[in-house]
């Protein structure tokens, strides 16, 4: 017993470390990952019922031919909208949520490795959530199709505030996406368990990877092509402007190169559930674990070559759409590895359906027959008379319903008594997924065939005599049940959270470390962190639960109040520090805050009021940065198995220079999709614009200043090391100034020639190099300007130096593309 | 202008009903039938509705005979407001339910229709309308249906078996103003060839799939003896990748095939905007002439439609005639399409377009040979 | 000797990288020559597609017999999934460029 009283005592100690304050003080301020993981669910779920009710709408206006329930402008926004809110505002979030919340669990780890940045994530989610539902309270909402085509979404065919409101409250959303993309990446290379060496990683983390690093390479594109439509509409740059020498078609292909990865973004954390949840189920270990890694990173891959299989239609020469065909179905294979790893581990074990199986089932149904009409799609001459159609919007929902909302289905009737900590009834679950499973069939399988009769997607109304009557009534009487099936589930589970019984601790008997530990879990996860052993722990150490309570494992023995969690070499998982997690704080609400400020100012076009957001959340930055790291250096410290390692600030491989790396891979994808755009305005447009005539000694400027600063840079790092104080301060001010002079050199480059940006979508193509250069070099000069003044105040030392590191990272960056865009403003025109 | 749809291969009761209901709205028909769909929501702009309203009809029972007569009528809106009662016919002689693959007797009503329709006003959904599926537009023709090398696929001749199945219930059948497996050229006959094949082709591999992975609930059964290895190169490498491959060359050799060496001698220029189609038809004897929402082509040879849109994406679309091309603006994008047969064929905007999406509609007149074009152009009949 | 983390998970994904560079090198490549040399066309394709195989092959090779994934005690399973994905981005190159023998190229 006495082990028992320690193991309370243990807990109660670190719930006083981690727990949050009490009260709205508390809410306002939560970091942890399970706490912001759970909302981001919970708030995806609502928006996902908004959705719903939007699709119901659809489906009540196209039950019968001439129906005059919502008129065509009502319809495009509620079509929209529906699109919006399912794919932004529902799918990406709630995957987002899952990761926060699980990705720790699984790791065998107590946060994340940018705890701020998950809240941060969350209040941008929500505001830029919030920024699009008030615009369809107030009948302003987008209503160009989720995917926004020019020129109907620009300004002299859409010019409300309907448009400005996707690309702003999108982009807003996308910021936490993008955020969520560099934690999740960093947390899978730096913050695991002792011992998880890569192939010992649970495959459902291979999964959330894979995904992040789509995320991180998928959004930008969006994000970018976000960026110059609002300037197109707000500034007049005529980047997809015909009439200015833009091209339409470069928004597609902005759009899609980031519109098809998403697809894959969507389903293969859904796969990942179902690669967790069926073998659990089947009772024996996935097959084919290295085979199912490799094929999620061919995935991966594949799933960014084939956005043009989107437009099909748009007159691109045959040979070209003909590649994107044979991407498209090479695609196909990776799937069908999964999928067959899927029935081998069914085929050798013994399944036992239970509810979780059920939409394991119900997704292999639906979403085998999604891939095969995916097929029909990728082949180029039927996708000409399929695309547009309701065939299309039949496959499309095979594919996100049956690859998303089945396993997601499953994994919450898998995971609900570690989400509540109670079991969930089943005897409505039956009839739920019945409903659904049905109601789903129903609504949708005949629409493939309203599809090939002819029926246009986006049509507020048809005519009876189309013939496409009988198939539409069909369509929306499946999806009513569908929509019951819901709320049934929704019913069942809320029934489960407030009456359930209690749960025992892991009762599927999964051999994840996230069921090593209490449910609902604790603040802090593990009382002490895991060893990884194999994929399977629990399997191999049935006890391995209890012990950790016991603080029996590493990190056990609270200290300094001090947040504390492994760190690792990343490729065999060896610890090699221990991570220090911030606690709650309201900085990433004030700083998330200040952005609404910004992105909402924009949106009605107040500048002015911009800028001071702008300024406000650089000052925001500022201060949660300063928030963060040591003023002292600390000894090693022991990890608690006889090993010690350093604190994080003063490890050689910490965290927030991993954050760094990814987040530049991200802003290089962003940047490599503005010189796409470039050159094919450049190369491809139907216009033959003149371009700018930057003087060319502005761009010479620039790159030697971008030169300097780097040299500044590294100078720091190593005078940091061995050098007196003067001269790090000297070389960090250095730095400062050439990278103001490098700004002020490519902002020259624009100014100081004729060409207006608005007069041909070339010369707006290098008014945009230039204003990237410049904002780039700001931050130089802004993350200079901060080493200084944190060397100053003694938060550097030799052996705390991250941000001399990050420093380095962005310099070498910044005069990389310094010199790709200058190379291309001088010669691209 | 009012063509009238009908669906050919629908049970005869559904022909009859529809015929009642004809009878029953009949004076005020066009009001009845289409005000519902276009009154409650008259797209914005009205940038269009100025332009002037051509009501277009097609004459009822053609004889031979009669071309001047016919031609006359083809310039509905000429005679429209004089006319309209004198010309407003009894509900037109319906066709009956036709046996597939018989020559087709003209089939017509209309004429009137578009007098009907113009009294509405300026709306720009003018091109609202009902459409006969196998209806000609000048010639009494016999209609020969080019045999599909896959024809055992083909949807006419199943139809009238799953017809019987679903009767009133018209899920399966295939004929539709807009449907693309019913073809009547050769590119869509190729692409619905194509759906047929990769239809049964899915069929069995889903049912093969759902096999594998229903047998391993069967409690009472040992563990497969099948190892994981072989599952996953035979299943999930080595099958979809020879599928596939067979799959890709196929549909490329087919369609590569298609239009091989077309060098179209008639060439229409497809200009759209919001939310409407001008034809300017180039190669007509006696130079090239604009319609709206009519396009004319010739039977049976290759034609060539170069699309563009003078505003935001449309997409050029006609179903029976083969895939869609969108028209960007600042682009020129280029399409050949053929119809085998002699008839008008519904077309539709693809891409959405705002508020008059869903009524951005045109018809495809394929005469039988090109002295009929010349002789309806020459007689002005067409000309606007 | 320690070895940068970061150049291993390059060098793990190394086959699709190149197959990234090559599926934008066979795209943008039909452009240029369709402009440049609409004659010969399809030779040229041709040859950017096996060129393209060909450095594949290499990559898949160089992996195998590499000690650079070896030196650093990296363990077998990155070595085995590098050559893997290499194997698998081979076989994507020649997939991917399959179109190339049955359509006309500037068509």
């Amino acid at each position: 017993m006495t082990a028992a009283r320690s193991a309370i005592s243990l807990h109660k100690e670190l719930e006083r470390i981690y727990g949050s304050p009490p009260g709205w003080r508390g809410v306002l301020s939560a970091v942890n990952h399970s706490v912001i993981g759970m909302r981001f669910m919970v708030t995806a779920l609502i928006f996902f019922l908004i959705g719903g009710v939007l699709a119901m709408l659809i489906r009540a206006q196209l039950a019968t031919s001439g129906a005059a329930f919502l008129s065509a402008p009502a319809y495009a926004q509620v079509f929209t909208m529906h699109g919006v809110i399912m794919m932004f505002l529902f799918a990406i979030p709630l995957i987002e949520g899952f990761a926060l919340y699980m990705l720790p669990k699984l790791l065998g780890s107590r946060d994340l490795a940018f705890p701020m940045l998950s809240a941060f994530g969350y209040w941008c989610y929500l505001f830029g959530g919030l920024i699009l539902l008030s615009a369809l309270a107030v009948g302003a909402a987008p209503d160009s199709g989720w995917f926004m085509y020019t020129p109907l979404s620009s300004q002299p065919h859409s010019p409300g505030i309907n448009s400005d409101v996707w690309l702003i409250g999108v982009t807003f959303v996308e910021v936490s996406a993008l955020c969520a993309a560099v934690e999740f990446m960093t947390t899978v290379v730096k913050v695991r368990a002792a011992g998880m060496a890569l192939n010992k990683m649970p495959i459902l983390v291979w999964y959330l990877w894979v995904t992040s690093a789509m995320m991180l390479f998928g959004f930008p594109p969006l994000i970018l092509g976000s960026i110059l439509l609002e300037v197109e509409r707000a500034f007049g740059w005529p980047f997809f402007n015909p009439e200015g020498g833009g091209d339409p078609l470069l928004w597609q292909h902005l759009f899609w190169l980031f519109g098809h990865p998403e697809v894959y973004i969507i389903f293969l954390p859904g796969a990942g559930v179902i690669s967790t949840v069926l073998p659990v189920f089947a009772g024996r270990p996935l097959a084919g674990y290295s085979w199912i890694v490799l094929a999620i990173i061919a995935l991966g891959f594949h799933s960014f070559a084939l956005w043009v299989h989107h437009m099909f239609t748009t007159g691109i020469p045959r040979l070209s759409l003909a590649f994107f065909s044979a991407a498209s179905l090479l695609v196909v294979i990776p799937t069908a590895v999964q999928i067959f790893s899927w029935l081998a581990t069914l085929a050798g074990g013994r399944p036992r359906l239970t509810t979780p199986m059920l939409y394991v089932y119900g997704f292999l149904s639906i979403f085998v027959l999604g891939g095969l009409t995916g097929v029909m799609v990728a082949i180029v001459p039927f996708d000409t008379q399929a695309h547009d159609t309701h065939f299309v919007v039949a496959h499309l929902h095979y594919v996100l319903v049956g690859g998303f909302v089945f396993p997601l289905l499953a994994g919450l009737y898998h995971w609900f008594s570690h989400f509540t900590g109670r079991t969930c009834p089943t005897n409505i679950s039956w009839a739920a997924f019945a409903l659904v499973f049905g109601g789903f069939n129903v609504a949708f399988l005949p629409m493939h065939w309203t599809g090939l009769l002819g029926m246009p997607r986006r049509v507020y109304t048809y005519s009876s005599d189309a013939g496409w009557d009988a198939l539409n009534l069909v369509s929306s009487i499946g999806a009513f049940a569908l929509a019951f099936g819901f709320a049934l589930i929704l019913l069942e589970l809320l029934h489960g959270k407030l009456f359930g019984a209690r749960a025992p601790r892991n009762p599927w008997r999964a051999g994840t470390f996230e069921w090593a530990m209490a449910t609902p879990p604790p603040s802090y996860n593990f009382a002490s962190l895991p060893t990884a052993l194999d994929r399977e722990p629990l399997h191999g150490d049935e006890a391995l639960p209890a012990k950790l309570a016991r603080g029996e494992g590493l990190l056990g023995e609270p200290r300094h109040k001090w947040r504390e969690t492994i760190g690792v070499e990343p490729i065999e998982g060896r610890p090699d520090q221990i991570i220090l997690l911030p606690g709650p704080t309201f900085i990433p609400l004030f700083t998330a805050a200040a952005l609404g400020v910004f992105f909402l100012a924009f949106l009605f076009k107040q500048y002015e009021l911009a800028v001071g957001g702008l300024a406000l959340t650089i000052a925001c930055v500022w201060w949660w940065l300063w928030s963060r790291g040591l003023k002292q250096d600390w000894a090693h410290q022991e990890l608690g198995n006889g090993s010690q390692a350093p604190l994080h600030p003063a490890s050689s491989d910490p965290p927030s220079l991993w954050g760094m790396r990814f987040s530049l891979m991200g802003l290089g994808v962003f940047f490599a999709s503005l010189v796409f755009g470039h050159l094919f305005l450049w190369l491809a447009g139907p216009g033959a614009g003149a371009g700018i005539e930057a003087p060319a000694w502005t761009l010479w400027l620039g790159a030697g200043a971008l030169l300097a600063a780097t040299a500044g840079a590294a100078l720091a790092q190593r005078s940091n090391s061995a050098g007196p104080r003067a001269a790090v301060t000297g070389s960090l001010l250095f730095s400062m100034i050439a990278n103001f002079a490098a700004g002020c050199a490519f902002l020259a480059a624009a100014l100081l020639q004729p060409t207006a940006p608005q007069s041909d979508a070339i010369a707006a193509g290098a008014w945009a190099l230039c204003v990237f250069m410049a904002a780039q070099a700001a931050i130089g000069v802004f993350i200079a300007a901060y080493a200084a003044a944190r060397y100053l105040c003694g938060w550097i030392s030799a052996q705390r130096k991250v941000e001399l590191g990050a420093l380095l990272l962005w310099q070498i960056w910044i005069f990389a593309s310094g010199v790709v865009s200058g190379a291309l403003i001088l010669f691209a025109r | 202008m009012m063509f009238e749809y009908e669906l050919t291969a629908m049970p005869a009761r559904e022909a009859d009903r529809r015929e009642a209901q004809h009878r029953e709205r009949e004076p005020p028909r066009e009001h009845r039938r289409l005000g519902a769909l276009i009154e409650p929501q008259r797209p914005v702009g009205g940038q269009h509705g100025e332009q002037e309203h051509r009501g277009y009809g097609v004459p009822p029972r053609l004889q031979p005979a009669a071309n001047a007569a016919r031609h006359a009528k083809f310039n509905k809106s000429r005679y429209c407001r004089k006319h309209s009662k004198a010309e407003s016919p009894a509900a037109g002689p319906k066709t009956d339910p036709r046996e597939e693959g018989i020559a087709i007797p003209p089939i017509e009503e209309i004429a009137a229709q578009g007098c009907d329709g113009e009294r509405d006003g300026k709306r720009h959904q003018h091109h609202m309308y009902r459409m006969l599926r196998e209806r000609q537009t000048g010639l009494d023709i016999v209609m020969v249906r080019v045999p599909s090398p896959l024809s055992v696929f083909h949807c006419n001749l199943l139809t009238p078996y799953a017809a019987a199945l679903l009767s009133t219930l018209s899920l399966v059948s295939c004929s539709a103003p807009l449907s693309t497996v019913d073809p009547a050229g050769p590119l869509a006959g190729a692409i619905a060839e194509m759906w047929w094949l990769m239809l049964a082709g899915a069929g069995a591999i889903f049912l093969g799939v759902m096999i594998m992975a229903f047998y391993a609930l069967r409690t009472a059964r040992a563990p497969w003896r099948v190892s994981d290895n072989a599952m996953l190169i035979g299943g999930g490498l080595l099958f979809p990748a020879i599928v596939l491959s067979g799959l890709l060359i196929y549909s490329l050799l087919r369609w590569e095939g298609v239009f091989a060496d077309a060098e179209p001698s008639w060439r229409v220029e497809a200009s759209s905007r919001q939310w409407t189609w001008s034809f300017t038809h180039l190669d007509a004897q006696g130079g090239p002439f604009t319609t709206e929402n009519e396009l004319f082509l010739p039977v049976g040879e290759p034609v060539e439609i170069r699309v563009s849109s003078a505003d935001v994406i449309h997409s050029f679309w006609v179903p029976q005639l083969g895939g869609k091309i969108d028209a960007i603006p600042g682009r020129t994008n280029v399409v050949i399409i053929q119809a085998d047969r002699p008839g008008a064929y519904a077309g539709q905007c693809a891409e959405f377009c705002g508020a008059g999406h869903a009524h951005m509609r045109f018809i495809v007149h394929a005469v039988r040979t090109r002295d009929e074009l010349a002789a309806l152009t020459q007689q002005g009949a067409i000309a606007p | 000797m320690r070895s940068f983390p970061l150049a291993i998970f390059v060098t793990l994904v190394s086959g699709y990288v190149l197959w990234s560079l090559v599926f934008i090198a066979l795209y943008a490549g039909h452009g240029l020559v369709c402009i440049v040399m609409p004659g010969s066309a399809q030779t040229a394709m041709v040859g950017v597609w096996g060129g393209a195989i060909a450095l594949h092959a290499v990559l898949a090779l160089w992996l195998a017999r590499t000690n650079v994934l070896d030196r650093n005690s990296v363990s077998p399973f990155v070595r085995r999934c590098a050559i893997g994905l290499a194997m698998a981005s081979l076989a994507a190159a020649i997939g991917v460029g399959l179109p190339i023998l049955f359509l006309a190229s500037c068509a």
